[in-house]
């Protein structure tokens, strides 16, 4: 019987691709960005809208990460802009190497902007690294103000936080302040945005600070 | 359910290290988890039976050591243990913090039979 000191990341296999896909995006000056959320929380709808206001400026690309089906991309593929269905066949989160794998069918150096709409989820997504340059967490008005502090792991892990649907919060109990609290208390330099893709209020602003973290 | 691409990769540490070091048997494995991960300390025992069937590393125990989440308040210049993910200071309750600690996830070391 003898004692091996081994001391090894147990996600080393998922960070080292994870790097790899940063040195290959900073070579060809594209910025991935991960959006995460709950099923529902509108990241489609807030993904559709980014392309509608940044898309004459950046050259975007779009990989829709599903369990199944192409509902998603469909809808992306309206606007006529490259994108890439990513089926994960029941696995509730992406992986670095999936991002690494379908990487090559886009033509990089004509992509400025490829965001990665993650698996619907509001736990498992946030614990894997996918070569992205910085993550936004979707939370909607319906989901319930309590659900930074139920879930704090993908909250306090993402660089933006948007409360999505905003314009729902006069028909719920939405404290969204708590949200806020909730939110810097366990990620202190998180930006917060209130934004409905609806009627388009906080778009703007969401928009910029977007831009302002592109490469 | 990402316990399962997780313990994947626990098994092949097990395997591929145990081997490494001419194991006929690897019979124990020490993670290090910290408090601030989302994984389930129970499934990932679970999977690992049986994950690691037919390896060198199957029936090997897991030692789960969890760290405790801890912040340097800039503010206050200390260090403070937190009791979940916030990471304010519990003396000036500020939030010019770093987490220091808690975010750890890597095997330690295995036991092997030779």
């Amino acid at each position: 019987m003898s004692k091996i000191r081994v001391v090894k990341q147990v996600l080393e296999w998922n960070d080292d691709v994870s790097e790899s896909i940063k040195s290959i995006t900073s070579e060809k000056g594209v910025t991935i960005i991960n959006v995460m959320g709950s099923p529902g929380a509108g990241k489609t709808s807030l993904i559709t809208r980014l392309i509608e206001r940044l898309g004459d400026k950046y050259k975007i690309g779009v990989i829709e990460g599903d369990i199944t089906d192409t509902i998603d991309a469909d809808k992306i593929d309206k606007l006529h802009i490259p994108v890439v269905q990513l089926q994960t066949q029941g696995a509730c989160h992406i992986e670095a190497m999936s991002i690494e794998h379908i990487l090559p069918m886009f033509d990089l150096d004509n992509i400025d902007i490829l965001i990665v709409e993650n698996i619907g989820n509001l736990v498992c997504p946030a614990e894997f690294n996918i070569g992205e340059d910085f993550r936004i967490s979707i939370l909607s008005v319906p989901e319930g103000d309590d659900k930074v502090a139920k879930y704090p792991l993908m909250f306090s892990t993402s660089d933006c936080v948007v409360m999505h649907k905003y314009d729902m919060k006069p028909y719920f109990e939405f404290d969204d302040v708590r949200v806020e609290n909730d939110t810097l208390d366990r990620n202190p330099k998180a930006k917060i945005f209130r934004v409905s893709s609806r009627t388009e209020d906080g778009l703007k602003e969401l928009c910029e600070w977007v831009e302002s973290k592109l490469k | 359910m990402h316990e399962l691409s997780v313990t994947q990769s626990l098994v092949n540490i097990a395997v591929s290290e145990g081997e490494k070091a001419g194991a006929k048997k690897v019979t124990d494995l020490n993670l290090v988890m910290g408090k601030c991960t989302c994984l389930v300390p129970e499934i990932v025992q679970d999977y690992f039976a049986l994950m690691s069937e037919g390896t060198i590393a199957e029936a090997a125990n897991i030692h789960i050591e969890r760290i405790p989440g801890k912040i340097h308040c800039n503010n206050c210049n200390a260090d403070f243990v937190i009791p979940d993910f916030r990471v304010v200071c519990p003396k000036c309750k500020g939030r010019d913090t770093e987490l220091i600690e808690g975010k750890e996830f890597y095997v330690d070391f295995i036991e092997i039979e030779e």
